[in-house]
């Protein structure tokens, strides 16, 4: 128990803010949200770090276990559709630079998948554990990916033009 | 393209060593997942807590206060307590599946088990639950006459009229899970729809 403990423990300082990235983005800078997602993630993670046979890296666990965990929050994530608006507000309560928070903002307008496949990218993932993550053909990733980034670029430019 | 896309890597990398700033101490942490632990264990368990509450609360009425002696009131009494138990059987075998539910299989398939889930619950909500009251009803009213041996008519009659209000609220409560059960699955469905797309 107190070597899963120290594990875990370890995990948690490492990958805590990785993990709850990932929800910010997702869950479209809803910091509750994303914090509550978070936790499920560690309860979850704690409840099976002894089923772990290190088969993929940790790292890809875990994201796995975010991936599908914010997939998993259909209710939180269909409430706030509309909560684009609250983007803004709360990117100010946790004090983001300017660029930082457009970027959120420019995630938060792409559709649920989308919105984690570029996350992981921009986490410098490689395509093919991605693949593996959603259990999809690599060749299909890398077309959405293609597809995602100039959707993304599109988004971004978009809002520059209009400050 | 590309120097475009390193500016929004780094603006990502900075904006997490922002949020990691908001990051709860380890000791808050576990605090938070003990309580949440347990949380999310009476919340799966709650509705077969409650079903297998009434049923157990029925069977000692037949039991204890109302043993029923007329053939009819007995199959009034099987016909509610057989009702009960299926529905019992019914909210086991979902817990099961919705145990399957596993996040540490790959997305597609995870989707793809949260769909079976949630079609079995609409399957549970639109059809069986309403066949089971159905059933229940009848066997409820098949009481009617042996109560009317044992207690006073107007009881017997504020009774009945009683139940037709629980009954009326017990389809009201299944008609918004369904809904509810259908909304789930139509959202899981496309889920699997993006996966699947180019």
């Amino acid at each position: 128990m107190g070597q899963i403990k120290k594990t875990f423990e370890e995990i948690y300082q490492e990958y805590y803010p990785m993990v709850f990235q990932i929800c910010f983005g997702y869950f479209r800078g809803e910091e509750e949200v994303a914090k509550d997602t978070s936790q499920e993630v560690f309860i979850i993670i704690w409840k099976n770090l002894k089923k772990f046979k290190g088969e993929s890296s940790i790292k890809t666990w875990i994201y796995r276990i975010t991936v599908n965990t914010c997939l998993g929050q259909i209710k939180a994530d269909s409430r706030r559709k509309e909560a684009l608006n609250h983007v803004k507000r709360d990117h100010r309560d946790i004090n983001l630079d300017d660029s930082v928070s457009k970027l959120y903002q420019a995630i938060g307008q792409l559709n649920k998948t989308d919105r984690l496949i570029i996350m992981m990218v921009l986490e410098k993932e490689k395509q093919k554990t991605i693949a593996e993550i959603l259990g999809i053909e690599e060749t299909n990733l890398r077309v959405k990916i293609h597809r995602i980034k100039i959707k993304l670029g599109k988004i971004l430019e978009m809002m520059r033009d209009e400050r | 393209m590309k120097d475009e896309f390193s500016e929004l890597e780094n603006a990502w990398s900075a904006g997490q060593k922002k949020l990691a700033q908001q990051q709860p101490t380890f000791a808050d942490m576990q605090q938070i997942l003990e309580q949440r632990k347990s949380a999310s264990r009476s919340f799966q368990y709650g509705t077969l807590a409650i079903l297998l509450f009434t049923l157990i609360g029925f069977c000692a009425f037949f039991m204890y206060v109302a043993p029923v002696k007329q053939t009819m009131s007995r199959v009034g009494a099987i016909a509610m307590l057989g009702g009960l138990t299926i529905r019992v059987l019914l909210e086991i075998l979902s817990l099961l599946r919705l145990r399957r539910i596993s996040t540490l299989s790959n997305s597609k398939e995870n989707t793809k088990n949260s769909i079976r889930f949630h079609a079995f619950r609409v399957k549970t909500q639109s059809i069986y639950s309403p066949v089971i009251i159905a059933v229940f009803t009848v066997g409820f009213y098949l009481l009617t006459p042996e109560f009317v041996d044992n207690l006073s008519f107007n009881m017997v009659l504020f009774i009945d009229i009683s139940y037709l209000f629980i009954a009326a609220i017990l389809f009201y409560v299944i008609r918004m899970g369904v809904k509810k059960e259908l909304q789930n699955l139509e959202e899981w469905t496309d889920l699997l729809r993006e996966l699947e797309a180019d």
